[in-house]
């Protein structure tokens, strides 16, 4: 194999001190108490769900971006593997774009389809009774 | 190879990484694919719901028997109103945020420790890498007993894919398979919770009874406030009785009302939860989508951590160098890529 091991020589760097790791360990710690109160404050005192969720998502990709930065070492490394990462990320996208208007034209006919749903029902009123 | 020279930098063929460090990044490429392809398809089901209007009946409590007579309960007032069907939160199925939240801080302590694992091997502290990776292990078992415990809590709940009756409909008019289904589901599993009654009444010689010798029995024997009672007054109901004056059966949708009094009044007594089918909707493609999902990242932990006991051995042979630090610094990643999956897991399935 012409490929030799030498250790961290050839990322050009000596890793980040023990420091960066645990400031970044407590601030995804911190991450994950912060959804977790935002969560209570959700269903407890009232904040909306939508800003909830926004609140929520960005703090997970928050929290994954700083393990992909720091511990997964991107932030060093990334001009090497990127030519890897974009495409995958570009073909996930993609797929989503791809499946939803398949998947939206089933539900529809589904629903057209289906003798069982009902029309929308106002709230107070009764299902339909027996015969 | 010359030495004697001031070293050029040679023109290398190929990545400026290790053949090792490649390979690993490509599995994780694939594995993003993996786990977007079971999102992606998590978060398209879930926002599906809603997009059919169908009826459902949820039983409240309340004095307005009077203007709606619709169904009797025994013994308590109230009626059934129709509700919108939503997708289940987690307290619907017993999902508990908080053991989420934890399980999510043990993952990342986890991906600190085998960082510092990382970091220590690179500083030729062989020990401690070795100790690193030990709390690393033992962290993410930690993970995997806790995710062990939510499943048997899903187990006792029949929270399970096929075992949730969720296409129940009001009326046995509209009746579909999937209620009638439940009916004699729910109807069997009352029976086999009500053997201790059947027992009794077998050891007396009646090894037929029917259903009002149940009812009969379980109220004398345990009350009317129990969940035996409870159970066999709505297998009572369940079924249609002509004798001694029509009453028409419970259709699919009350059925589901009812065993979810049921439930719902034994954990308020702080019972083990009798084996009946809950009634939630789309439960099934909740469940389907949280095992699914859950399960193949506590498949991909396992493997993680089978990685970690193979390096302890190693070390334990006396065979862990610090020259080894690109296989702390391989399975690092993986490790890590797992944390960032159930890093995007616990908000989806947990908290929104």
């Amino acid at each position: 194999m012409a490929d030799t091991h030498d250790g961290h020589a050839e990322s050009g760097h000596h890793g980040p001190k023990v420091q960066t790791y645990l400031v970044i360990g407590a601030a995804l710690a911190g991450f994950t108490a912060v959804s977790f109160v935002v969560n209570y404050a959700v269903s407890h005192y009232g904040l909306s769900s939508t800003a909830g969720f926004w609140i929520i998502l960005t703090v997970a990709v928050v929290k994954a971006t700083l393990v992909v930065l720091y511990f997964m070492h991107l932030i060093w490394d990334w001009r090497k593997v990127l030519f890897m990462i974009i495409p995958a990320l570009i073909l996930g996208a993609m797929w989503w774009i791809v499946m939803t208007p398949d998947i939206v034209l089933a539900w529809d006919r589904e629903r057209k389809a289906d003798p069982f749903a009902a029309a929308p029902v106002e709230s107070g009123a009764l299902p339909p009774q027996h015969p | 190879m010359a030495h004697a020279v001031a070293e050029q930098p040679q023109a290398h063929m190929g990545l400026p990484l290790h053949n090792g460090k490649l390979a690993m990044w490509l599995f994780l490429v694939t594995e993003i694919m993996f786990f977007t392809a079971l999102i992606g398809t998590y978060l398209l089901l879930r926002h599906s719901v809603g997009a059919t209007p169908a009826l459902e009946v949820k039983l409240v409590k309340g004095d307005d028997q009077k203007e709606h007579p619709a169904v009797e309960h025994p013994g308590e007032p109230g009626r059934y109103e129709p509700v919108a069907k939503e997708w289940p939160r987690p307290v619907d199925v017993h999902l508990e945020e908080w053991i989420g939240a934890g399980n999510t801080f043990v993952l990342i302590c986890s991906s600190v420790t085998v960082v510092l694992a990382h970091w220590a091997l690179l500083r030729r502290n062989v020990r401690q890498a070795v100790l690193f990776v030990a709390v690393t292990l033992v962290l993410g078992a930690v993970f995997l007993a806790v995710k062990a415990y939510e499943y048997n809590s899903k187990y006792q709940h029949s929270v399970l894919p096929g075992y949730v009756g969720d296409r129940l409909l009001t009326s046995d008019r509209l009746e579909g398979p999937t209620g009638q289904q439940y009916k004699d589901r729910v109807r069997q599993q009352m029976l086999d919770a009500l053997q201790p009654v059947r027992a009794e009444l077998a050891a007396e010689g009646k090894t037929d009874p029917t259903v009002d010798d149940l009812v009969h029995r379980a109220e004398e024997k345990y009350g009317s406030e129990t969940t035996l009672h409870r159970i066999a007054a709505v297998l009572g109901r369940m079924d249609e009785k002509t004798e001694g004056g029509y009453r028409p059966a419970l259709s699919p949708a009350e059925v589901g009302a009812e065993v979810m009094h049921i439930l719902h009044e034994a954990e308020e007594a702080r019972e083990a939860p009798p084996r009946l089918s809950p009634y939630i909707p789309y439960g099934n493609m909740w469940a389907s989508c949280y095992f699914i999902m859950t399960g193949f990242h506590a498949f991909h932990v396992l493997g993680g951590l089978v990685v970690f006991a193979g390096i302890l051995v190693f070390a334990a042979r006396g065979r862990l160098t610090p020259q080894h630090d690109w296989l702390l610094e391989n399975t690092g990643l993986y490790w890590h890529f797992v944390d960032i999956v159930w890093i995007f897991l616990f908000p989806l399935l947990y908290l929104v």
